[in-house]
Order: C-alpha cells, then structure tokens, then sequence
C-alpha cells in the first residue's frame, strides 16, 4: 500500500514538474498552433485587398490566365505552382520559385501572386505575415534558426507526454480531490477547470502530442536512422529521400528540353480526378529532362485527404506509379501518414475543424490552469512558513505575462496588419515583430505594477486589454479596406465574418474573465488567481 | 544521497538515458523486421518516443536513482546487443 502510494506520489512531482518547466512555451505552441486549423481563413483576413470572389470560372480558363501571367513574371521560373480556388482557399493563386544552387550563396527567387479568375491580374496585396507564419511558430518558433526549433518543440512536446501520462497514472487523486469538501482550499476551483478540461479533451491532448513528435522524428532520432541505415553517410537525406519522395526533388538536370503544355496535362488527368476538379497544379524542374508535373486533389479517404498525380513535365506521360514507392504507404509510414493527417486535420470540414480548435485552445487552457494551480496550491503552504515566495512570484508574473500576455500579443499583430504603413520596408517581419514586443510588454506589465497593483488587479488589467483589444478588431477591420461585419454576413462571406465574430467571442471571454475577478464578486478569491495573497495584502 | 541529487540524478537518467534507451529498443524493432530498410528504420522510429516516455516514467519510479540508472543502462546494453544481433544475423 505504502509503495503504491510512493508511486504514486513520484508521479505527481513528475506531472508537476514536467508540465510547469516548459508550461509557458507549450501555452504558445496550443495557442499558436491552434490558429493553424484556420491558416488560410486568418490569411484572408490579412489581405483585405482580395475580393470575395465565387469560382465561376472554369479551370482550364483560369489555368490559361495563370500561365499567361506566370510567363510574364517568372518566364525562367525553375518550379511554377498553381493552385485553384478548392475547398477552403477562394482564391486563384500562382507561385514561382528558381532554387539556389547548391553551394552557391545566392538565394532562391521565390514568388506569389493571387490572380484576378478572369483577367488574371495580379491584386495589390500588402506586405504581410499571414496565417501562415502565424501558425508555423508552433513548431518553428521566431528569432531561432532551424537548427534548434525542431528539437526545442519536440522536447517541449515530449515533456507534455510525460506530464499527460503521469496525469493519467494520477487520475484517481485529482477526482478524490475533485469530489472531497475541503473549505478553505482555494486551489480546489483550479484543480476541478484542470481536471474536467484534461479529461475531456484527454484523446485530443494525447493524439495531437504524439503526433506532433512522430512529425519531426525524422529530425530528433539521427542515431536510428544512421544505424538502419549500415551507418552509410547522409543517412537522415537518404531516409528522407526514401519515405518522402515528393519533398526530395532532384535537381534541374539542365538538358534543355521542351516544356509540355498544362492545359494538355490537366485534360489528360481528368479521368483520374473523377469528376472532382484538380486543387493544384505544379510543374517542376520546368525546361529540363528530368521535368515533372504534378497535379493534385482533395481525396477523402478517411483522415487522408490529398492525392497527387505525377506526369513527365516533357512528354506529359502518366508516371504515378514510378514515384509513389512502396516506402511511402507501408510499414511504419502508414502509422506516419495517420498520425501527422490527424494532427493537421485537413481532411476536417467546418464542423471537425472548430472542434479541432476548441480543442487546441482547451489544450492551451489545461496548461495554463495547471500553472495557475502550480501557484496556488503552493501560496497557502509560502504564506504560511513566509518562505519561496520569490519562485513563486516569478511563476505567477510568467503566467500573467504569457496566459493573458500572448493572446494580446497576437491580437496585436492582426492591429500591426492594418496600422502598419503600407510602403513600410519588411512589413510583415514587422507584424511578427509587433507580436514580440507587445507581449514583452504585457509581460513585464505585472512586475512594473508590482508596487501600486496588486497580482489580481494585474491579471484583471491584462484581461481588460485583451478584451478591447479583440473586441475593436472587427471595426478596425471595416475601418481600414476589410469587409464590416455587416457586409460580410449578407455577402456570405463567412471566413471574413468568421474571423471577426471569433474576435467578438475572444472579446467576450477575456472581458467575462476580468469581471468575474472584480473585488465585489463574491467568488473571486476562489475563481481569480492571486485570490487569498492579495487579501493578505491589501488587510 | 540527498534528494536533491537525487531529483537530478533521476532526470538525467530520465532525459539521456530514456533517449539511448528508446533508440536501443526502437533499433530491435528497425532489425527484427524484414522488409526493406526505409520501411524498417521508419516502422522503428513511429514508437521511439513511446518507449523513452517508459524510460521517463521508470525513472521517477522506481526505488532509487542507482536502481535508475542500472536498469536503464542494463536494459539499453542489452536492447543494444539484440539490436546488433539481429542486424548481423537475424532479420532480412
């Protein structure tokens, strides 16, 4: 009995502790990471200057358009994609790309363009970060090179699979906890939001972190590789060259040869796509003989979602089965495609896809409550023997500055995308940068306050910024060339809508926050972190 | 030994060696296999961290830091030994 309770007592201190060391990064990554489940909808929103346009167009006339203007721009564009409005992305769009020769210094031309369906002319976008940037911190993070950000999120994820394991293993005390009256525990409201939100979004939380560290394995366990591969030179290129074809592209060979014609290709593919049009066409190694096309759509077989076909970029020839080798649908690859398919969720529709977010940000909520509950539990025992209260302060001032401080930070970087001046040089850099600095701010705001505020009062400020900040964007938006509120709801043009009215909520939910923490709210000492610290205080 | 080397000791086992661990066992899974060797080594990878989250978990749990680190090192030489067996004659 004793042994099972040491077990169990060990597990708890590695639940704790492996949950709070990297708690504050993994709030980022649910947070940002949550935004991915709505990248293009988000990146709509950042390019106001894009119409709200419904496909009528056939694909072959919007193909035409898109080719006259790629050989316009781009005429000796090694790599030349065009991707059509399907599914959730509206709009026409092409893009370029000449990469740098290997060894050379020189950088790759790159480019992107959304096109006009019947002109085929360009829009005027401004310079912006996007969803995508947006939603790429979460394993890519900002400011860090490559190098490290695969392996910093993987080990910030695996710590989130050892604090979900143990908090498993320890289940049965957080519901003897849950159940048991103990008046004047003021942690028990924290433990109950940390207990229901961990187990109803327990398969989601479990999924999406190991998933999410299968994704970049291929980074974070060269040793296995090496030695499945006899230990051979390259071996991590090699794997990747083996199970992930399509990323490997080999390079232009740089034997001129003629340049099959698209529209010839699209035609010819239309039998395989079955009645459903093509998401994307691309050309490769465009003007040499090792040229390729690829063609691609949306392909719903369970969480599968996207299927390719490859063609000769010089004769048009039908050549799938020469690249889709066993390696990429067998074996332990299966197991890969499921896992990462589940964790980007692309096959999800629009229902699926806002449980996928509720569920991301339920996520980010189980961390934060847990470091919330960190604090607490620990202030009564501080108070008392008057003793750590520098550890604690300091995890309570990373948590205001990080659980209200980052959704701040990133509603100022949607304000960075309208206020910014348009001609700015590096203007999305900057919208990122916006991002960081405001939240540098938000977090150093409790300390600064520290002597006139007290930690509630400063949860409460925070929460009220938030709360205008998100509740003002959708005016910003009419205001500054997005479509209002209004328009957009009869229009029907519901991802400009749909980002606004989630603004509103946001607005909503921070706003709820910072009332239910007022003084004369009689549950306040409970639900407010900070509660009990602050009475003594200000007693 | 105070708990405090204790607590450090422990995840330093935990961290370092969970991660030699899960690479010796995953290693047994890439070798026990006989398909090719992409379809091998990538099988072996998709449970890596799921062993190293057993290593962790061992770790924390059992009675002492030295019995940590003798049953994780134990476990990883011989992991490693089966691995390297089967690599030279079992397997494909």
């Amino acid at each position: 009995m004793a042994e099972r309770e040491s077990f169990r007592n060990s597990m708890r201190g590695l639940h704790t502790w492996s949950g709070l060391v990297f708690g504050w990064v993994l709030y980022f990554m649910f947070i940002t990471g949550a935004t991915g489940y709505f990248d293009l909808e988000v990146d709509r929103w950042m390019k106001p200057e894009i119409p709200f346009v419904g496909a009528d167009v056939e694909q072959s006339e919007m193909l035409a358009v898109a080719e006259a203007r790629l050989n316009e721009i781009a005429p000796d564009a090694v790599n030349w994609e065009i991707a059509f409005p399907a599914g959730r992305r509206s709009q026409l769009q092409i893009s370029w790309e000449t990469p740098a020769e290997e060894g050379s210094n020189a950088k790759p031309i790159k480019g992107k363009e959304f096109l006009d369906p019947k002109t085929g002319t360009p829009y005027e976008i401004r310079d912006t970060a996007g969803g995508n940037k947006l939603y790429a911190m979460h394993y890519a993070f900002h400011y860090l090179p490559r190098f490290y950000t695969y392996k910093i999120a993987s080990l910030v994820a695996f710590f989130m699979l050892i604090a979900l394991i143990t908090g498993v293993v320890i289940h049965r005390q957080f519901f003897k906890d849950l159940f048991t009256f103990r008046p004047g525990l003021k942690a028990s409201s924290w433990l109950s939001a940390h207990t229901m939100l961990s187990v109803l979004t327990l398969p989601y939380l479990l999924m999406i972190t190991y998933s999410g560290l299968v994704f970049l394995v291929f980074r974070t366990m060269p040793f296995v590789i090496a030695a499945g591969y006899s230990f051979e030179e390259d071996s991590v290129n090699k794997i990747r060259a083996d199970v992930f074809p399509r990323t490997v592209i080999e390079a232009a060979d740089g034997v001129k040869s003629p340049i099959v014609d698209l529209g010839e290709v699209l035609r010819e593919a239309q039998p395989l796509l079955n009645g459903s049009d093509a998401t994307a066409i691309e050309i490769v190694n465009r003007g040499s003989s090792n040229s390729r096309v690829e063609i691609g759509r949306y392909h719903h077989v369970g969480v599968m979602s996207k299927k390719l076909f490859f063609f000769d970029g010089v004769t048009g020839e039908f050549q799938s089965e020469k690249i889709a080798r066993e390696e990429t649908t067998k074996g332990g690859m299966i197991i890969y495609r499921i896992l990462t398919a589940l964790h980007e969720g692309q096959f999800a529709g629009p229902f699926l896809r806002w449980i996928y977010f509720v569920s991301a940000l339920a996520g980010a909520g189980v961390v934060a409550s847990g470091m919330i509950l960190w604090v607490s539990k620990r202030r009564k025992k501080a108070e008392k023997a008057d003793e750590g209260l520098v550890g604690l302060r300091l995890v309570e001032y990373l948590n205001i500055g990080t659980i209200a401080g980052l959704p701040i930070g990133i509603s100022a970087y949607f304000w960075a995308n309208r206020m910014l001046p348009l001609e700015m040089k590096n203007r999305g850099d900057w919208e990122l940068n916006v991002l960081f600095i405001v939240w540098a701010i938000a977090m150093t705001y409790p300390v600064a306050v520290s002597r006139t505020r007290s930690i509630r009062q400063a949860w409460k400020d925070l929460f009220f910024l938030g709360a205008i900040a998100y509740g003002v964007l959708p005016v910003l938006n009419g205001l500054t060339g997005g479509v209002h509120l209004g328009e957009s709801i009869v229009k029907g043009d519901w991802v400009i809508a749909g980002f606004d009215l989630a603004a509103i909520v946001f607005a909503l939910l921070f706003g709820y926050a910072a009332l239910r923490g007022s003084e004369g709210s009689e549950h306040s000492a409970a639900i407010m972190p900070g509660g009990p610290l602050i009475e003594r205080e200000s007693s | 030994m105070t708990s405090g080397i204790s607590i450090v000791s422990r995840s330093l086992c935990a961290l370092l060696g969970g991660y030699v661990f899960s690479n010796a066992v995953a290693l047994v899974i890439v070798f026990a296999l006989n398909g090719n060797r992409a379809l091998n080594t990538s099988a072996g990878l998709m449970f890596v961290y799921a062993f190293y989250a057993v290593a962790v978990i061992f770790s924390f749990a059992t009675h002492s830091a030295w019995r940590a680190w003798a049953w994780v090192a134990g476990s990883s030489a011989l992991f490693f030994g089966i691995a390297y067996f089967l690599s030279k004659w079992g397997g494909a």
